[in-house]
């Protein structure tokens, strides 16, 4: 079944992404916006797993062909994710460890733990967000982080530092997300008994995340340096995660209750067909919005005789970044309502192709 | 004795009755378990009830009660009518109309004749008809008889309403997964109705298997006739085959349940033990890391 509430939840994920990235990238300006999509986007990818697997089992596929296509799927993004650094960010970047990569070993780990009890899942993003902050202390996050981006070498230890701890989204604590993101949806979606305690749960997130950015002000001793270390999307610090989470969770719970348990009210909506065809090309869009906002970028650069990534932060004001980004929406709206239900072609489709029985 | 209405003519109503056979007298008898009654009147009766008759231990609990002036639907109309020379074939065909209520019986009403007393007996409805001396001990022997019959047919009608639900359930009794955890409370409630529908049926078992009273009385014989031509002991034994199938069941369905749930707790903490494992080599892992990085 298809809730409307996780399709809305990945269009404005979609949105904040497309202004934040054309801001940031073209005007070199962080909008207040910045750090909403990534986590809406991790923390989707695991409940539309959970929704994944339900509609798997119903189908009445066996455990053995489920694991199969979850894990084909999870290398398949996993190589994406690889694919589209050289592609898109250059070669040089190959390994800065994006939200793909990171979102594909994710679907290969929910492949085993999506038959552990639920409570354990969330035992282990729990330790997963909490021992995050040592590993990044112990293998000196700064360090690799010292222009304001992530820059390693490409030596077997620092691609592993990488993609566990100082990449642009390393698994801890951005696996977490996933994680809880499988656990939530099948608790709402398919138990509701349980789901009254989402809320709470939530406000629990955001009202942690307040604490500790209050306890982390004007403290400089060694627990404040690791654990408090105020509201940072890199690294993705314990006050960020728990706070994205906890608006999150809050948020899914509104749009589940209004709107997934109303549906004969919704059902001719045009804002939901909408949603629902961005959250259907969510991982083309993801892709294509890089590229036609990036390639100009490098190409106009290595027109100029400059280095290739010369206009990267300062090609246009943000005012300009911003326009074109509404243009770029607005011009995806268009090609995605034009589409409709048609047959539909673009990254998922390969996946399908490739990954499914 | 006037014959006032035709004997086509059922007899429906409380005054038609009572005016067709002068010193009959219709009572409405409840059954009343105690924990009902709030223990607020005295004697452990409702308010403006007679208490007919305490039920033997097993079934201590209940009690017969009369309440002629309720308007609340009875267990029992009970209609005694004393006659010294029996019921004519008229009255009897008309009596019978009565206690069918005017309509078509499954089984239809039994009648059982004995030393010039009639005692005509339907669902819901009885008619003894004798000497008016004998009327109190049997009016108490036979409403007992009557309730036992009445516990047994809810029994009955209970065990056949489950049978597709039990059925359905089977599955659990081999293999509990997550979704019969979510069922839990479900197979909980019917696990409960079974046992107390066991209980109830063990409770009656003394009654219906009970050995014919010796010197016989002419109450001790009508209560032995009504119990054979009901075929209680028969369907006592069948219910108890029955439920002994049920209670095989959702013993199983408790058993894996409580399996389930205790393996689940038990590998939750093998599970965290292994998480805090797992950490703890991570720790060591990033250690090493850290070093190589740094040569």
């Amino acid at each position: 079944m298809r809730y409307p509430s996780i399709d809305i939840l990945r269009t404005i994920a979609i949105f904040i992404m497309v202004f934040v990235h054309f801001a940031e990238n073209l005007a070199g300006v962080i909008l207040p916006l910045t750090g909403l999509g990534a986590p809406l986007f991790a923390f989707l990818s695991g409940a539309s797993y959970f929704l994944w697997v339900s509609g798997e089992q119903r189908k009445g596929k066996t455990e053995l062909e489920i694991s199969k296509v979850s894990v084909r799927r999870g290398l398949f993004v996993f190589t994406l994710g690889i694919f589209f650094n050289v592609l898109v960010w250059l070669p040089e970047d190959t390994f800065n460890w994006d939200v793909l990569t990171c979102i594909g070993f994710a679907l290969i780990v929910l492949n085993q733990g999506r038959r552990l009890p639920h409570r354990i899942l969330v035992l282990v993003a729990g330790a997963i967000l909490f021992t995050a902050p040592v590993f990044r202390a112990m293998v000196d996050y700064d360090a690799y982080w010292e222009q304001g981006y992530y820059e390693a070498d490409w030596t077997l230890v620092d691609l592993l530092i990488g993609f566990t701890t100082t990449g642009y989204f390393p698994i801890f604590p951005w696996l977490s997300y996933s994680l809880l993101g499988f656990v939530v949806a099948a608790s709402l979606l398919h138990a509701p008994q349980t789901s009254r305690s989402i809320v709470p749960a939530g406000l629990g997130c955001i009202l942690f995340s307040l604490l500790l950015l209050f306890l982390g002000n004007d403290r400089s001793d060694l627990f404040s340096k690791v654990f408090l270390q105020g509201w940072k999307m890199f690294p993705a610090t314990t006050e960020y995660v728990t706070g994205t989470l906890g608006v999150i969770l809050i948020l899914f719970y509104l749009l589940h209750q209004q709107i997934d348990r109303h549906l004969d009210r919704w059902k001719d909506s045009p804002f939901l067909a909408l949603a629902k065809s961005f959250s259907q090309y969510a991982l083309t869009i993801y892709v294509f919005h890089h590229v036609v906002h990036l390639w100009p970028l490098w190409l106009y650069g290595a027109i100029q005789g400059s280095e290739t990534t010369f206009y990267w932060r300062q090609a246009m004001p943000l005012s300009t970044s911003l326009v074109l980004a509404a243009v770029f929406l607005f011009c995806l709206t268009v090609v995605l309502w034009s589409l409709g239900q048609r047959q539909r072609s673009g990254i998922e489709t390969w996946m399908r192709w490739l990954c499914d029985d | 004795m006037i014959l006032i209405f035709a004997p086509e003519v059922p007899l429906n109503s409380q005054t038609q009755i009572l005016s067709l056979f002068p010193g009959s007298q219709l009572s409405r008898i409840h059954f009343i378990a105690r924990n009902q009654l709030g223990g607020t009147q005295p004697g452990g009766t409702q308010p403006g009830g007679t208490q007919l008759l305490e039920f033997p231990p097993p079934l201590q609990p209940w009690i017969a009660q009369i309440d002629s002036d309720s308007t609340e639907p009875c267990a029992l109309e009970l209609l005694s009518i004393p006659c010294r020379e029996g019921l004519s074939a008229e009255h009897e065909q008309q009596l019978r109309a009565w206690v069918s209520k005017g309509q078509e019986q499954t089984p239809p009403p039994i009648t059982m004749t004995l030393q010039r007393t009639t005692v005509i007996a339907a669902d819901g409805r009885m008619v003894i008809a004798g000497q008016e001396d004998r009327l109190s001990s049997l009016t108490r022997t036979l409403t007992e008889a009557f309730f036992y019959e009445t516990q047994l047919r809810e029994i009955e009608r209970l065990v056949g309403e489950n049978w597709q639900q039990m059925e359905a359930d089977l599955p659990s009794s081999f293999a509990a997964s997550a979704e019969t955890i979510t069922d839990r409370e479900r197979l909980s409630a019917h696990y409960l109705l079974v046992m107390t529908l066991s209980s109830r049926l063990a409770r009656l078992a003394p009654w219906v298997h009970a050995p014919y009273l010796h010197p016989p009385t002419l109450a001790s014989q009508l209560q032995e006739r009504f119990r054979e031509r009901l075929q209680m002991p028969h369907r006592h034994e069948m219910l108890d085959d029955q439920l002994e199938i049920f209670c095989d069941c959702y013993d199983a369905v408790a058993q894996r349940q409580s399996d389930y749930r205790l393996t689940q707790s038990s590998n939750q903490l093998e599970w965290i033990i292994i998480i805090l494992l797992v950490i703890q080599v991570l720790f060591s892992v990033f250690d090493i890391l850290s070093t190589l990085q740094t040569s």
